[in-house]
């Protein structure tokens, strides 16, 4: 067991390290750099510039600054950012918060969405309501979420008025009173809301295979044959087992979810680390682009990591793979 | 004359573990085996599931990688060829499958099947791949017009039928009967046993016949080697080891064969205890301190056993 | 020898003759309807779009013209005019026909690239199955979208071309992962085994024999992803990263509305676009699924 996840983790180092390089070359292609800014300034001389890309080590070859960047990743510094002219971490700071809170809403109401859904199809197959969930997972399966989003929007946001069209919280009210939390909560539930009716089918469909599978296995025979109430049936036995690997794919579900960021905060005009990202790329202030990338790839691989090792604990198979 | 020559033939698979998954240990699923085919004979491997007897044979036709010893055949050792030199002495060593179902891919027309190797080593025109295929049909009793069907639309025993004809199309000079029948219910075991006699009488070819059954096996073989954890424990015709077994091993395999007849049934229980006794008792001095068999001793002109 | 003859002829059994791959799947398609209601209304669409597209005049669309900007429908413009006076329906009609060609060469250059690394990856096993696996695990572990845009913005000359390729960096994994586990079930079988001693080359083991019998999980696996590489196309494309302005791709329309006005008030722009992709991704989906259906009922069949 511990020796799984020490070796798990002995796999992300060059893993991290590989990702790190990536995002350093990428980088490096990308258009400009610290001195960009001031090269633009006619009253400065090039003679000047150059004397300024070599102080900041611009001239320097690779390894060496991609050493110093690295090392500065690790304490925190990502640079500055060119056109906000503060700290990057600064920059992502202001809106990790969000971005964070706006994929825990939508994780919970995922799964608050996929239990109902898949114990309800799962131990009534075949019937109506089963019928029912199985269409809804093929639409939703078929949909693609940004234009789910655009029609949420469109419909609960602009005709019916509902909810806020975008930002994530009223600037009508102060902040740590009640009414702000409230705010804040008003702004992320459509976006999260529109996301979680899209990527709850997986997980839907997975729990009604689970239960499905479940409900003819030995023991849930030998539960009923011993006079165990059906109700109790599925509580006790067919959901505990079915719902573990569920959990498991918190990990990978969270990956999606970083994925997901750019499209839905870009949609509802939400201040998070996604729209950062896009209004970076157009801004062209790459500092910020980097290190969202690298933070977020960051995320993903302990996504990964995090479902690797619950699934390794719910299924022993796994480790000896 | 000799065909075939297995000299010390090793096969190891590595066993991986520990942190860093390197190897750790092998399974020595072959672990030194000598015996010889004479032209036009056949020779059985006996043994339990896991001895290692498919092992050797999926070995002589580099279906597995030799470890260590060489592979004589017409005094050509095969051991360290590669996968496509192998491809000219393929033609002269076939093999028959254990399983009649999967080894027959289900999405080709018999004819494809069976034309498979005639079309890996000769060229021919469409009708004369036809005729020599519908000859071979008829040699292993399958009408003309199973060509254009497909392996589900007949039973085990006729499947296992066109995996022979495509082990024979090539002609060979050896073939590697890996429990040919073993998959099949026991009324078609006896056809397809005497048809591989016919055959062998026909095309002179030499067989190495594996299998668990004693009976089978000696029904079929002339000579005989009994095969346990990899190692040889006993090897002679097939009489001498029957009437006469040496190694603890083989007279506990003779002893399990049932016997149909009602009346000897009491003397068999009684042989049955003893040679198990015998087996409890004695079964330290046949097998050395790691439990591996001794190296093969002669003990008459053909009989050799693994004793210390 | 005698016994054995009559026996062959009493004991077989006069069964269907197995057809091949297709006319399988064909067969079970034909019996579900809504796949097959599918299927056609893609074809009568798909076909109507190419040809309205090439007897289109391109330039003409293009044309900004300020004197009719953001017409709603009418006569003249079925589905009204954009921001520069263009007429919607055209580039409705350019923008289906851009997207799905799109879509259909990166999921067949996916296809090619899974199928390719997932072959060798089952078929060799081994180191080679090691690195292939390695590599794939950590493609899989980036965030793709945001690289995807990254190599879109960093790309020094953006074409189409390369935004193909851009995509099915971080797209034939997934496919290649299928691939080679199914082939590592499909090489444990005899057949294959038996192949190798018939003197058969390996590539040839692997295109004839090991190739047909996982052909039906590939054509599932290929329709379901052009529908989702449909959705992804449009979506890189709405956020600006997708197909350059030249190429207008029925995310362009839905891009339009970023702007709140447009999405509120003039909803001709976007939504025949948006529902669009819905039809397109759905039929595609149906077929796909009633495929999948097929080919798993086949599997358990034997």
């Amino acid at each position: 067991m511990w020796k799984f996840i020490l070796r798990r983790f002995l796999v992300m180092i060059p893993q991290l390290f590989l990702l790190s390089l990536i995002v350093f070359a990428l980088a490096k292609q990308m258009p400009g750099d610290a001195l960009t800014g001031i090269s633009m300034d006619p009253r400065i001389s090039p003679e000047r510039i150059e004397e300024l890309r070599e102080k900041a080590g611009l001239n320097d070859p690779w390894y060496e600054q991609y050493g110093r960047w690295i090392s500065g990743i690790v304490h925190g510094d990502f640079g500055t950012s060119y056109t906000h002219k503060i700290p990057v971490s600064e920059v992502i700071a202001e809106r990790i918060w969000n971005t964070v809170f706006l994929a825990l809403i939508t994780l919970i109401l995922t799964y608050l969405l996929a239990i109902p859904m898949g114990v309800l199809s799962g131990r009534y197959n075949e019937t109506w309501i089963d019928k029912v969930v199985t269409g809804y997972n093929y639409l939703g399966f078929a949909t693609p979420i940004f234009i789910f989003a655009l029609i949420m929007l469109f419909v609960f946001g602009f005709s019916f008025e509902w909810f806020p069209t975008g930002g994530s919280v009223s600037s009508k009210v102060d902040a740590r009173t009640f009414a702000y939390y409230l705010s804040k909560f008003h702004h992320v539930i459509l976006p999260a809301f529109s996301t979680a009716l899209i990527t709850t089918v997986g997980t839907v469909q997975y729990l009604r295979n689970e239960i499905i599978d479940n409900k003819f296995k030995e023991y849930t025979r030998t539960a009923r044959s011993k006079g165990i109430p059906d109700n109790k049936v599925y509580t006790r036995h067919i959901l505990r087992n079915s719902l573990l690997p569920i959990a498991a794919f918190l990990g990978y579900e969270i990956t999606g979810l970083v994925g997901g960021t750019v499209i839905i905060e870009t949609i509802f005009s939400y201040p998070g680390v996604g729209q950062l990202f896009v209004s970076s790329i157009g801004l062209r202030d790459f500092s910020v682009v980097t290190a969202i990338v690298m933070m977020l790839g960051f995320a993903t691989l302990l996504g990964t990591l995090l479902s690797d090792i619950i699934l390794s604990m719910v299924d022993p198979r796994i480790r000896i793979e | 004359m000799v065909l075939l020559k297995i000299e010390d033939l090793k096969v190891h698979f590595p066993i991986r573990g520990g942190f860093f998954r390197t190897v750790v240990d092998y399974v020595r699923a072959v672990d030194g085996i000598t015996f010889e085919l004479s032209e036009g004979e056949t020779y059985g491997l006996v043994g339990e599931s896991g001895s290692g007897k498919s092992t050797t044979g999926k070995a002589v036709v580099k279906l597995n990688d030799v470890t260590s010893g060489r592979i004589l055949f017409e005094g050509q050792d095969l051991s360290k060829l590669s996968f496509g030199q192998m491809k000219p002495y393929r033609k002269d060593i076939q093999m028959i499958f254990q399983d009649p179902y999967s080894s027959l891919n289900p999405k080709k027309r018999v004819v494809d099947i069976i034309a498979e190797p005639l079309r890996n080593y000769e060229r021919l025109s469409v009708g004369e791949e036809k005729k020599i295929i519908q000859n071979y049909l008829d040699k292993v009793g399958l009408s003309p017009d199973s060509m254009y069907k497909y392996p589900h639309e007949f039973s085990g025993g006729q499947r296992q039928r066109i995996g022979i004809a495509r082990a024979l199309t090539l002609k060979p000079k050896l073939i590697i009967a890996d429990e040919p029948v073993s998959a099949l219910d026991v009324s078609v075991q006896a056809q397809v046993l005497n048809f591989l006699q016919d055959l062998q009488k026909e095309f002179k070819i030499t067989y190495l016949f594996i299998g668990h059954d004693l009976s089978v096996i000696r029904h079929m073989c002339d000579r005989m080697g009994v095969m346990y954890r990899g190692r040889l424990v006993e090897e002679g015709t097939s009489d001498e080891i029957y009437e006469n077994p040496q190694h603890i091993y083989t007279k506990r395999l003779i002893a399990a064969i049932p016997d149909l007849n009602p009346e000897s049934r009491e003397k068999k229980t009684h042989l049955r205890k003893r040679v198990e006794n015998e087996y409890k008792q004695y079964r330290s001095k046949y097998f050395d301190d790691k439990g591996r068999a001794y190296d093969l001793k002669l003990i008459s002109d053909t009989h050799r056993v693994a004793l210390p | 020898m005698l016994e054995i003859k009559v026996e062959s002829m009493t004991n077989v059994q006069p069964v269907e003759v197995s057809p091949s791959g297709f006319k399988i799947i064909w067969g079970e398609l034909k019996k579900d309807r809504l796949a097959l209601g599918s299927l056609y209304f893609l074809l009568i669409l798909l076909v109507s779009v190419y040809i309205a597209s090439f007897m289109m005049d391109q330039k003409a669309l293009a044309r900004v013209d300020i004197f009719s900007i953001y017409l709603p429908p009418s006569d003249t413009n079925l589905l009204g005019t954009d921001y520069a006076g263009r007429d919607v329906l055209g580039q409705l009609i350019f923008g289906t026909s851009n997207s799905f060609t799109i879509s259909l060469c990166i999921t067949s250059l996916t296809a090619f690239i899974g199928l390719c690394a997932g072959l060798i990856a089952g078929y060799f096993g081994g180191f080679v199955d090691h690195v292939i696996m390695r590599v794939i695990d950590f493609i899989m572990s980036l965030p793709s979208t945001m690289m995807i845009i990254v190599f879109v913005t960093v790309v020094p000359k953006f074409t189409v071309i390369n935004f193909i390729f851009i995509m099915s960096i971080f797209l034939w994994t997934g496919k290649a992962r299928l691939i080679r586990s199914k082939t590592l079930a499909e090489r444990e079988l005899e057949y294959v085994q038996a192949s190798q001693t018939l003197g058969t080359p390996h590539w040839k083991t692997i295109l004839s024999h090991i190739l047909p019998n996982i052909s039906s999980i590939i054509i599932v696996n290929f329709t379901l992803n052009l529908a989702g590489n449909i959705g992804l196309e449009t979506a890189l494309t709405f956020l600006g990263f997708g197909l350059p302005e030249s190429t207008p791709s029925l995310g362009t329309l839905i891009s339009y509305a970023s702007n709140p006005d447009v999405l509120e008030n003039k909803w001709w722009i976007w939504l025949p676009a948006a529902a669009m992709i819905l039809v397109l991704m759905l039929s595609i989906n149906f077929i796909g699924q009633a495929l999948k259906r097929a080919a798993d009922a086949r599997q358990r069949r034997g």
